[in-house]
């Protein structure tokens, strides 16, 4: 039994404002282990980004963070500021969607790459410039050491991304959270970008928390897949399970209206009614039955159970226990 | 609405589209501008700055009950007292009722220069953004050129040929004042002319008009009003300046800035005469600036979401 | 044979950039019938946008011509040309952007009609009641304001602002991008259903194969300002002949992981080139990787290489 790299259990976050308290994360509990691509797959505005704000503890103060967290076996709650920014880029590392806005116009590339090598690691600086040249090389840039002189905007888009890659695993880090990586990216160049992300976490045995609301980005890359819907996670499992027997009704529709796409265009697409809930809105009972065909009466009432199906399987939801009341 | 009755299993009727629609709509945000300038501590610290000096513009001659111009030569140059509250100036004058009367020559030629800084800067800006081109570097240089003439030469110039008076005095002012609202103005037109809904209203077939006024004006109002609120204090002591100078409201009628002048010459001897006009200039001009600032709060988010 | 709704041709177009010369869309013809969707796919930078814009009058064209019911749009005064417009509307991209913040729904939906002078007060109301139940929204959204609804609905608005005054062509300019996957499905369904009720023809930009694949009768690919290949969809999509075409199809990620890893996949090397310094000859020669030495040197012609489909590649060049 390997232990897990980082665990998380019954995260909750509330923001508080002046006027209000809203409550935004519930309960989410998951783990990572080595050396995998998990996913962490839901729509706009359904709080995955600000999981891994929270686990990496990038959130102001008006942001309450509750729940266990253990990276490496360290509680991440007890370790100061200067601890944690420790731990992000060394061993805990983070990309994010944008290119064109993570990196600093006016530095070259080379100093930004090195920055957190010399700072960390406590390298001269000739020998982070020969270690950054040829993490340049791994990300498939050509003229790496030319490059190391450039500045962001003489880069395109797709290079850019290759370069924040680098940035993030320079000093070797054993978790990764990439937050959209490709979605401001064109699709050819998001293909290359994916190929090289599953490349160098064989390499460097690295796990990788992969953000993303495009379900093809998780059936490529990812062994386990974690499903988020209005701050909560409704489904998890691996990636060959839920694609092939979904259990929970959103995860079923998100793939069915995916692939509806490849019917003919007579028969319309199967969608789901409605509209996502605005982030922080809690509803009695599953904040998914307002727009879950299957819903019942109980869903409305309660909040689901999680379901622990299998030893990496489990969702939320009153489904399960209803088939056995009525078997 | 009684569940228990109902078998917890059973399927939840759907429902209708409509309820769809509403039951996750984004209720609407009562947090408006408005609301959030009160709820700014220096947006209503600029407020309560101001509203004094707006009550006594009112009632402040009355309360006394002095004429500004009353002349009590037993008593020149007498300090505070119960007589007279603010003391007397040099020709026995109650200097509280002058102040009064001062706020309002003053007040009054910061707003109306403002205004009209407005409507230049509005038309200036306005053609010159939308229209582009051309017809925006011509009229943008013309801008710069009028901006890096010397302003107080121009300004006594203008004394020499116009008079002095209060209308030459509004023409020095506003002569380059409109500039800063027409960059402004541009600015703003440059920034949101490709915005889609622009794109949109001209597909439409919206004429530049129909865009100016309705699509482009309204969402400039922010930036615009903050500037609005920051010309009125340059105007104010633009005019306390140049009567200051002796190029502005001349005598026996009382601005700030005459009463300034009046006070830093006798500043040794009887420095309230010039301690109350540069109070007053100083707490109105701070007061504008803070109701800027709370203006700038106020507009900053008002397309975000609520807790965002 | 009818006469097609909108015929372009040769339409191109220049940008200056600091002195120099970006050709953003180069020598590109295509035609829409009535009832047809047309889709346009392709990366950042092809063009496909740059053509939306052409065709809504919102830039003008360096070169070409843009007939539209028998009548060259690029002819007409700027009077006339604008009373044509309205049967050529747009929907755009960022939902939240394309409606203005200060307009209630009401006021965004009523502007058409009081463009064009075309409103009787108590027939508007009736109208916009009855143009807000077509895209699926309940009246009560009337009074409201762009920020308190979602994407979805907001691009609703967007739509039924579009076919108020009802247009013979809808410009999509990537519409369902910014929109959650769930709400896409809708819109595309709503798409969908307003196009067989009325009989409109849509030119769908995007990006997202997939949904062209879904939704489009016929589609042309661009690159480079240039389109490489069009035909019908089924055949583009499924039967790919141009490099780039089959490098694009290869790089749509399908949600199902045993597919998605056991398929063979084109990988194109490098980037996009900038527009400022296109290659010479073929646009895509310097990542195909099939290229050859007249690629570089000439320019391939599009060819009927199928019936029906037609690519510019020097790879058919025995075709016709």
């Amino acid at each position: 039994m390997k232990s897990a790299l980082l665990e998380v259990e019954n995260l909750h976050l509330t923001i508080n404002s002046s006027s209000k308290s809203v409550k935004i994360l519930h309960g989410i509990s998951f783990l990572i282990y080595p050396g995998e691509i998990v996913g962490l797959v839901g729509e706009s505005g359904c709080g995955k980004s600000l999981t891994a704000s929270a686990i990496l503890g990038l959130l102001p103060s008006s942001h309450i963070v509750t729940g266990r967290m253990e990276f490496e076996r360290q509680n991440l709650h007890s370790l100061s500021h200067k601890q944690l920014s420790l731990l992000r880029g060394t061993r805990l590392s983070l990309i994010l969607q944008d290119p064109s806005l993570a990196l600093n116009p006016l530095m070259p590339i080379g100093k930004q790459l090195v920055e957190g090598l010399c700072y960390h690691k406590k390298i001269s600086k000739k020998s982070a410039y020969q270690i950054g040249i040829r993490w340049l090389q791994r990300v498939g840039i050509g003229d790496a050491a030319e490059r190391m002189s450039q500045y962001p905007h003489e880069i395109s888009g797709g290079m850019k991304q290759r370069i924040l890659i680098a940035i993030a695993l320079i000093c070797q880090p054993s978790l990764l959270i990439a937050d959209e990586p490709t979605t401001a990216l064109d699709v050819t160049i998001q293909s290359q970008v994916l190929d090289l992300l599953q490349l160098l976490q064989q390499e460097e045995g690295l796990s990788i928390l992969l953000i993303t609301h495009d379900l093809g980005v998780v059936a490529r890359c990812c062994q386990r897949v974690m499903v988020m819907y209005a701050g909560q996670l409704v489904e998890t499992g691996s990636v060959e399970q839920i694609f092939t027997n979904p259990k929970h009704p959103y995860t079923k529709a998100l793939l069915q209206s995916r692939r509806s796409l490849e019917q003919s265009r007579d028969q319309p697409l199967i969608c789901l009614e409605g509209n996502p809930p605005r982030l922080g809105k809690k509803m009695s009972g599953c904040m998914f039955a307002a727009r879950c065909p299957s819903a019942m009466h109980i869903c409305q009432q309660k909040d689901p159970p999680l379901e622990q199906i299998s030893e990496d399987r489990s969702v939320q939801c009153w489904l399960p226990q209803a088939s056995r009341e009525s078997s | 609405m009684h569940l228990e009755d109902k078998d917890p299993w059973s399927p939840l009727a759907p429902l209708s589209a409509q309820t769809y629609e509403l039951a996750s709509h984004h209720s609407p945000d009562t947090t408006n501008a408005w609301h959030r300038f009160w709820h700014h501590p220096l947006g209503k610290g600029g407020a309560i700055l101001l509203l004094p000096i707006l009550i006594f513009i009112l009632i402040g001659p009355s309360l006394s009950g002095y004429n500004y111009d009353a002349l009590h030569l037993a008593y020149k140059n007498q300090p505070p007292s119960t007589l007279f509250w603010f003391g007397t100036d040099d020709l026995g004058r109650d200097i509280f009722t002058r102040i009064w009367y001062g706020a309002r020559i003053s007040i009054s030629v910061g707003l109306l220069a403002a205004l009209i800084d407005l409507g230049i800067g509005l038309f200036w800006g306005g053609i010159s953004g939308l229209v582009g081109g051309r017809l925006d570097e011509v009229m943008m240089r013309i801008a710069d050129i009028l901006y890096s003439l010397p302003y107080l030469l121009i300004v006594i110039l203008l004394t020499v040929v116009l008079g002095s008076g209060l209308s030459s005095l509004l023409v020095a002012i506003t002569l380059t004042g409109w500039i800063t609202m027409a960059r402004i103005v541009r600015g703003q037109i440059l920034l949101l002319k490709e915005m889609d809904y622009i794109s949109a209203a001209k597909a439409l077939g919206a004429n530049q008009t129909r865009l100016l006024f309705f699509h482009l004006f309204p969402n400039a109002m922010g930036p615009i009003l903050i500037t609005l609120t920051l010309t009125v204090p340059s105007a104010i002591f633009a005019e306390a300046f140049l009567s200051f100078l002796g190029l502005g409201i001349q005598a026996p009628l009382a601005s700030w800035g005459t009463m300034a002048n009046e006070g830093l010459a006798a500043l040794q001897f009887y420095p309230w005469r010039l301690f109350f006009p540069a109070l007053l200039i100083s707490q109105t001009m701070l007061a504008f600036h803070l109701i800027g600032e709370g203006l700038k709060f106020a507009f900053d988010q008002s397309c975000q979401e609520a807790f965002l | 044979m009818t006469l097609p709704l909108l015929e372009v041709r040769s339409l191109s177009k220049q940008f200056r950039l600091r002195g120099q010369i970006l050709q953003a869309v180069k020598n590109v013809s295509f035609s829409i019938s009535q009832g047809e969707i047309l889709g346009l796919g392709g990366e950042s930078g092809c063009g496909k946008s740059t053509i939306g814009k052409l065709l809504m009058g919102l830039l003008e064209p360096s070169g070409g011509s843009i007939v539209f019911d028998g009548k060259n749009l690029l002819d007409l005064t700027a009077q006339r040309s604008r009373a044509w417009r309205r049967h050529i509307q747009m929907i755009f991209q960022n939902p939240t952007a394309s409606l203005n913040p200060r307009m209630t729904i009401e006021e965004t939906l009523a502007e058409p009609f009081i463009i064009h002078g075309l409103f009787e007060q108590a027939k508007l109301a009736r109208r916009l009641h009855d143009l807000l139940l077509q895209v699926g929204l309940s009246a009560d959204y009337l009074k409201r304001l762009p920020h308190e609804l979602s994407g979805g609905q907001r691009q609703r608005v967007a739509i039924a602002r579009a076919i108020a005054l009802n247009p013979r062509l809808l410009i999509c300019d990537e519409p369902f991008s910014a929109l959650d996957v769930s709400v896409q499905s809708q819109i595309i369904n709503l798409l969908s259903r307003l196009q067989r009720e009325q009989n409109l023809s849509y030119l769908i930009i995007s990006h997202d194969l997939s949904i062209l694949r879904y939704l489009t009768h016929r589609s042309a690919i661009m690159y480079l300002g240039e389109i490489i290949e069009w035909g019908f969809s089924s055949d583009v999509y499924d039967h790919p002949l141009h490099p780039y075409t089959q490098a694009l199809i290869s790089s749509v990620l399908l949600p199902d992981p045993i597919r998605e890893r056991q398929r063979s996949r084109v990988v194109i090397k490098g980037e996009i080139p900038s527009l400022l310094h296109p290659p010479s000859g073929c646009p895509f020669h310097t990542r195909c990787p099939h290229a050859m030495n007249i690629c570089r040197a000439e320019k391939p012609p599009m060819r009927e290489v199928k019936p029906g489909h037609f690519s510019a590649c020097h790879l058919y060049r025995n075709a016709e």
